[in-house]
């Protein structure tokens, strides 16, 4: 009979188990944590490369801001984790590989070139040449419209004024 | 026949123009809390110290068995609507399905009171370093991820769970089917910005009356 009380019990015994117990457990671990979270000393060069790539993060929780100019508990977070990768010795490439990798592109504040992002790098260019175009064609087309369609200046009134109908007409009355 | 080509040069541009318009409010306004490239890979490892026992977890320690891990914290509105979801959904699927929660962004005492508030019992403990929100590509909390037995990430939900779709995601866990990222994103709260630990900790008296 024993065997299936305690077999019925079982579950509950795994249900409470977590409960209950000694509760230092993650509180120690608090205090350590806070030991190891010492700032991390890196060489001028180091810190030049730390600065570039939290230039390049972006923060994921902030509206478009950098790592490096968010003040958040996650791009504190990140540029520690950036800092300590960099003192590990890992490159650039593999750090930026962490984020994206987690993140997706999305993270990085200037979009890869490549596929469709494309499109972004390359639309403010195709929209200021389309604008210029615009504009070059507009200024055409009002020049021509006051010059002629020859593009020349006409020197005197229209063949066909009335005026000059009515000067060659009063020349010829007055000989 | 002039008019009409004009028009139809004009019809051309102006759809063009919406084209581009459209590409850049979707591209600026779509959601990217949802999305995590992790889904399908294998879940980054780690170890928590637990709340409720002076001893740690690890996930390795958990694999064979399907795991649901949910980041939550004490200042989150919407973890208190998910706390009792989660219980009873450990209740019932427990210890089958591996149920953990991983308090980020907070403070020992007040994510011991939230434990207490809703009677959570199973696997509870601290990010402490903010190193398990990075590695898991967190934007915010409630966000709560589904790990196979054999260690991979099969689905990502963002925001509170409801019951239905918690035994949903179950189902799909032990099926092994990669469901994806999905939730609702406006019922997740971002991890707090400033020095310091979050402003809105959980009050000293409970809001909804009990103890």
């Amino acid at each position: 009979m024993k065997a299936p009380v305690l077999a019925g019990l079982l579950p509950l015994l795994l249900v409470a188990a977590p409960v209950g117990a000694q509760q230092r457990g993650a509180d120690d671990a608090a205090a350590v944590a806070a030991t190891e979270r010492a700032p991390i000393s890196l060489t001028p060069a180091q810190e030049e490369r730390a600065r570039e790539l939290e230039g390049a993060l972006k923060c994921p929780v902030c509206r478009s801001q950098s790592i490096r100019s968010s003040d958040s508990f996650m791009a504190k977070d990140m540029r520690r984790k950036i800092r300590a990768m960099v003192a590990a010795g890992r490159g650039d490439q593999e750090i930026v590989a962490y984020f994206t990798a987690r993140y997706g592109d999305w993270i990085l504040l200037a979009p890869p070139k490549r596929g469709f992002t494309w499109i972004g790098w390359l639309l403010p260019f195709a929209v200021v040449l389309a604008g210029g175009a615009g504009v070059f064609l507009a200024a055409r087309r009002w020049t021509r419209g006051s010059r002629g369609e020859s593009g020349e200046v006409p020197i005197g009134p229209p063949p066909e004024s009335p005026y000059l109908d009515r000067l060659e007409r009063e020349l010829e009355e007055s000989e | 026949m002039a008019r009409f080509s004009r028009d139809m040069k004009r019809l051309v541009f102006l759809l063009a123009l919406a084209a581009v318009v459209a590409t850049f409010v979707y591209a600026l306004t779509r959601e990217q809390t949802l999305a995590s490239p992790l889904v399908g890979h294998p879940a980054p490892a780690w170890s928590i110290p637990l709340y409720a026992a002076d001893s740690t977890l690890s996930l390795q320690e958990l694999r064979g068995r399907p795991v649901v891990m949910n980041f939550w914290a004490s200042w989150c509105l919407s973890c208190r609507d998910e706390a009792r979801v989660l219980e009873s959904g450990w209740r019932r699927y427990g210890p089958g399905v591996a149920f953990v929660g991983v308090a980020v962004a907070d403070e020992a005492a007040p994510a011991r009171a939230f434990i207490e508030r809703y009677g959570k019992t199973y696997h509870l403990g601290p990010d402490l370093d903010g190193s398990m929100a990075l590695d898991y590509g967190l934007f915010g909390v409630p966000e709560t991820f589904f790990i196979s037995p054999d260690g991979r990430i099969l689905s990502k939900h963002v925001g509170p769970l409801t019951d239905a779709e918690l035994e949903r995601r179950i189902a799909e866990l032990k099926a092994g089917v990669v469901g994806g990222a999905g939730g609702d994103p406006s019922g997740m709260e971002r991890l707090p910005g400033g020095v310091g630990l979050p402003d809105r900790l959980v009050p000293a008296t409970d809001p909804e009356g009990g103890s």
